[in-house]
């Protein structure tokens, strides 16, 4: 005859350190949890709801511009770090964490156009509209110094947008064409037209950093390659295309900003036409930027939102709506 | 003044004129023809005069008037011929002339090259750059093509890409910023400085890390020259054994064998001293080969060899002898070990006697894999039995045993042991959620397995216990022996015993679980139904679907409308033993009344089946009416048309298609498309699914911990993109995937080319400059 007895090993129920999570017996015979799609649907629901309910997208406005800011930029070693340049040349430099105001300068006279960071965020670019390049060290003048840029470049024709080279002290400049500049010089490397209208802006590519893109107001794209100093290709859309930005995980893939509410993504070898389009936005679409993961951008628009899509998905997974926007946008981990 | 001057001129002229008409006159005066000439002249002369003179800036200078038409000898003149100087008319006069050879064939050789064609226009060069850049670049783009793919289909990608390196710290670093501050570390540190230990500097130093790494060294050294020595060892030995194999006098292989053999038994008596266990093994081995040598027939006089010597053996005595050492060997070989205990002893008597059939026996000892207690147990049986059983049956007896040998061991008490089999095999199946659709013995299910299971079984067992009856009067010696044999058997292998039987015993039972299914399957047929029709009944949902199938048969003897209705009896099985059947019916009973009571008032089924007639009727196509009272008919109130009229004007829908479940009592099908249900459904398949079952399925399994260990939970919710807070994340870099970048700088490209473009950028600044 077997006897069987009740036996209990500790091992199964004590808990080897105190971090260890408690050990829960549990039956996962299904016929003991009935419902499972109904129910799952009824979770799925009400943790989006919560979210929703609980989200607060909204964490803090910076205050101190006495005028509209017309550029932003980010600090590429230092999260908390923001540019933003206004429209009275005012250009300020801002902690996040603390919400504050680092640094204050008169940068240019008029609108400050564009600004860029160097790669190793030791200074920073503006352009304005006085049609001078500006040099500015990151850190703030030591005491009784006079706050004075590095450099100033004088140029002969108004400059609308900058941007830096991702790897070397080169950084690309546009207006009526797009110039590339070496840090030490005062003149252009070289500079690339294609056709004859205003170029709104410039961005090198992250990842082949010789690749440069640019749109102008006559409606078109036109990608450069700043080692053979070419113009490489000109896709030309029905309306304005505002801003472009490269994707920083996929070489040839960019998202167009356009006038005609919608955001074009482009494989850079096959232009004719787009990967996706994306549409949501209701009115001009004026700025776009990638998310350091390659996985979404987040695009500004004159009706006053702000839209999240992800790369493969041609709506949008995310709005806010405010007052007023001109937008660069910042987007980190 | 001009005038005045002209006319002055004038005057002088005619003065002259006058003289030489004078002179004309003169018969002195040379030829006629020079005296035209002449006059000509002077004619000429006064018109240019005159012409002059109305004139103020007409005054042309003196005017050459060569006859243009006519070539002069003098004179090469095109003008006025219209015709292109050739290069053949300037070769024309050459022709004679042979010195000029020479640049006549110059001339013709520059006549027979083509002219350069015009460079193309600047647009159409640049766009044939820009195709060729652009071709270059998109060609050096797609190398990013894997990656780009592999990210996108990644399950799941954490960010920063490259992870960051843990920099290994030396002690000595960390220390050096660290600092005493608590008392106890000072006095620490105030100890260690008194006995001169090296606190901040490093522990080591330079030297004594290189002497460590020799150290390294050394050790390998030592290995290799370990290896070496291995094997340089290993070489001879191999070239001694096959200097020793090629020696081909058999006395001196007998000898090295009966000098191996001595060795090997002297060694086997040592170690049977020193280490018991060793010994065991040894046996082990020694038991081996002795199965071996049953199962071959090397030694047994059957091979070419052997049989060719029997040739021989009647003439030849070495011949004979041979042989007989060849069987004697055999014996040696299959002899049983002393060592082993007595019961194998006794065994080994039986074995003798069932040596009469050998081959049966050894057909079963080779089925054993090792020392097995069961199959000598089985041996002593005796032969008969095994061959009353079939080969597959083979193990049942084996099972027995082992119940046989946990319980007390009398013929009378089988049945009880198989009685408590029967239950186990029933309370394992309750665990297993069965053990309702277990009770009915339905024939006409045929997925129910379980049911048939149970069924088949029950006549298996029943079978089985026949066979034991008969079987009893052989068994009982045999078994009694074996029962004294475990008795007897030392308490270690006793001990094992119960371990070594489980195993069997529960494999068996799933052998035997499938075999009896397959017995049950065809068993079914022949046998007449042992559950009468009125029995049948569904008692869960589940038998349910099973309704239109059964109404098909003739059998049916249950209304399928009422099917809900009717009481359903408890089902008996004639095969279930009494005793078990009544306790279960207990249980069930209580449940029954528990369940009752605690929905008394509660009628479901009622509820359900006027649920299902409104939804019949709701669902039935209406008729139209058209008639309308008082139309050809006298007015008025309370008036009805009359039925023919009606009939008329009725227009009858035709019957739609039969209901779904009109042959399904206990459910209802609506086809209607629900709106809520819509909303929560997609309009079109997904992407990676092909076919809305794959997708359904998908949808249909749960990922929530509640469904899902906590293991599968956390793999089927992890998030596709993990990102560390606080670290920044670059762009991809061609290092990272091990891709080799441009070593030169974009920079250095440009500034090493700048041909046309600074000149294209001063021509622009020189432009802007201008304006």
């Amino acid at each position: 005859m077997k006897v069987k007895m009740l036996s209990r090993n500790p091992d199964n129920y004590v808990r080897e350190t105190k971090l260890d999570l408690q050990r829960v017996p549990r039956n996962y015979d299904p016929t003991l949890h009935p419902f499972e799609v109904p129910r799952e649907y009824i979770r799925a629901l009400n943790a989006t709801k919560l979210e929703r309910v609980f989200a607060k997208p909204f964490l803090a406005s910076l205050d101190g511009h006495r005028d509209g800011v017309n550029c932003l930029a980010k600090h590429p070693k230092s999260l908390a770090t923001v540019l933003s340049g206004a429209c009275d040349g005012e250009v300020r430099i801002w902690n996040l964490t603390k919400r504050k105001c680092n640094r204050t300068i008169q940068a240019h006279e008029g609108f400050v156009r564009g600004i860029c960071t160097r790669f190793c965020g030791t200074s920073f670019f503006t352009v304005g509209d006085d049609k001078t390049v500006k040099q500015w060290k990151m850190d703030g003048p030591s005491y009784g110094e006079e706050e004075e840029p590095l450099h100033t470049i004088l140029g002969k024709t108004v400059y609308t947008g900058i941007d830096h080279h991702w790897k070397e002290a080169v950084f690309a400049t546009c207006g009526q064409q797009v110039d590339i500049w070496d840090e030490q010089r005062t003149s252009p490397v070289c500079s690339m037209t294609w056709g004859f209208d205003s170029i709104s802006s410039v961005k090198f590519n992250p990842i082949e950093t010789f690749l440069l893109g640019s749109c102008a107001s006559d409606r078109n794209i036109v990608l450069y390659d700043m080692r053979q100093s070419t113009p490489l290709k000109k896709v030309i859309l029905d309306m304005r295309t505002n801003t472009i930005c490269w994707n920083p995980m996929e070489a040839f893939i960019f998202t167009a900003a356009n006038e005609d509410y919608n955001l074009y993504t482009f494989d850079m070898r096959a232009l004719d036409t787009p990967v996706m389009v994306h549409m949501d936005h209701v009115s001009a679409v004026l700025d776009v930027d990638y998310s350091p993961t390659g996985k979404e951008f987040v695009s500004a628009s004159f009706d006053k939102s702000i839209r999240i899509f992800p790369v493969d998905k041609s709506r949008s997974r995310y709005v806010t709506t405010s007052k007023l926007f001109f937008l660069f946008d910042v987007f980190l981990s | 003044m001009n005038v005045v001057r002209a006319a002055e001129s004038l005057l002088a002229l005619s003065q002259q004129e006058e003289l030489e008409d004078l002179s004309k006159d003169d018969p002195l005066s040379p030829s006629e023809d020079e005296g035209d000439i002449d006059g000509e002249r002077k004619h000429q002369k006064l018109l240019e005069a005159i012409s002059s003179l109305d004139g103020k800036n007409r005054r042309k200078l003196a005017e050459r008037s060569e006859a243009s038409l006519k070539v002069s000898e003098f004179n090469v003149t095109s003008e006025g011929s219209g015709e292109k100087l050739v290069l053949s008319d300037l070769l024309g006069p050459v022709k004679t002339s042979s010195s000029l050879a020479a640049v006549k064939k110059q001339l013709n050789r520059v006549k027979s090259k083509k002219t350069v064609e015009l460079p193309l226009n600047k647009e159409e060069v640049e766009r044939i750059h820009r195709e060729v850049a652009f071709n270059k670049t998109s060609q050096a783009l797609s190398k990013w093509d894997p990656i780009v793919l592999k990210n996108r289909q990644a399950e799941q990608l954490v960010f920063p890409l490259k992870k960051e390196q843990s920099v290994f710290a030396p002690i000595e670093h960390v220390l050096s910023g660290w600092k005493a501050r608590t008392p106890l570390e000072q006095e620490v540190f105030n100890l260690l400085h008194k006995n001169k230990q090296p606190v901040t500097d490093p522990l080591l130093t330079p030297v004594e890390k290189a002497s460590l790494k020799a150290m390294s060294l050394e050790d390998a050294k030592v290995r290799r020259a370990e290896l070496q020595r291995a094997r340089a060892l290993q070489s001879y030995y191999e070239a001694r054994a096959r200097r020793e194999k090629k020696i081909k006098s058999k006395k001196y292989h007998k000898v090295l064998k009966k000098g191996k053999a001595r060795k090997a038994l002297k060694e086997f008596e040592k170690l049977r001293k020193v280490n018991p266990t060793a010994a065991l093994e040894e046996l082990e081995k020694i038991e081996k080969a002795r199965m071996m040598e049953r199962m071959s027939l090397k030694h047994q006089n059957s091979g070419k060899w052997a049989k060719s010597k029997a040739i021989m053996a009647k003439y030849d005595l070495e011949a004979r002898q041979a042989m007989q050492e060849q069987l004697a060997r055999n014996k040696e070989l299959t002899q049983k070990l002393q060592v082993a205990s007595d019961s194998e002893e006794e065994e080994e008597g039986v074995e003798e006697e069932g040596e009469l059939v050998p081959d049966a026996v050894n057909e079963i000892q080779m089925d054993a894999n090792g020392p097995n207690p069961w199959m000598l147990r089985n041996l002593s049986r005796g032969t008969k039995e095994i061959k009353v059983q079939d080969p597959e049956q083979l193990p049942e007896p084996v099972a027995h045993e082992a119940s046989e040998n946990e319980e007390e061991e009398r013929p009378g008490a089988e049945e009880e042991i198989l009685l408590n089999e029967f239950e186990e095999r029933r309370s394992l199946r309750k665990k297993s959620g069965l053990n309702q659709d277990a009770e009915l013995v339905s024939r006409r299910e045929p997925k129910g397995s379980s049911s048939q299971e149970v069924l088949s079984e029950l006549r298996a067992l029943s079978q089985k216990l026949n066979k034991e009856s008969q079987q009893s009067g052989k068994q009982n010696v045999s078994s009694v022996r074996t029962v004294l044999a475990v008795q007897r058997e030392e308490p270690t292998e006793a001990e094992e015993e119960p371990l070594l039987l489980q195993r069997p015993e529960r494999a068996h039972t799933l052998e035997e679980l499938e075999e009896l299914g397959k017995e049950g399957c065809f068993q079914n047929k022949e046998v007449p139904r042992p559950v009468g029709e009125g029995q049948q009944s569904e008692r869960n949902p589940d038998n349910q679907p099973d309704a239109p199938k059964e109404k098909k048969r003739k059998e049916q003897m249950i209304d399928l409308q009422n099917l809900l209705t009717t009481k359903s009896p408890s089902v008996k099985s004639l095969a279930v033993p009494m005793t078990v059947e009544e306790l279960e019916d207990e249980e069930e009973r209580d449940q029954k009344q528990m369940i009752k009571e605690a929905f008394a008032g509660d009628d479901v089924i009622r509820d359900f089946l006027k649920e299902k007639r409104e939804a019949v009727e709701a669902s039935k196509p209406k008729d139209v009416d058209l008639t309308l009272p008082g139309w050809g008919e006298w007015g008025g109130m309370g008036l009805k048309p009359s039925a023919k009229k009606r009939r008329r004007f009725l227009i009858k829908t035709p019957e739609g298609p039969p209901r779904k479940d009109k042959n399904l009592p206990n459910v209802i099908i609506n086809e209607k498309r629900n709106v809520h249900a819509a909303a929560h459904q997609v309009r079109v398949l997904p992407y990676p699914f092909t076919h809305h079952r794959q997708f359904e399925r998908t949808i249909q399994t749960p990922i929530g911990s509640t469904w899902n260990t906590q293991r599968a939970f956390q793999k089927l919710t992890t998030p596709k993109v993990v990102t560390k807070p606080g670290h920044i994340i670059k762009p991809i870099k061609a290092e990272d995937v091990g891709y080799r970048s441009s070593s030169r700088s974009d920079l250095s490209v440009v500034q090493r080319n700048p041909k046309q473009l600074s000149i294209r950028h001063k021509k622009h600044l020189k432009k802007n400059s201008v304006d």
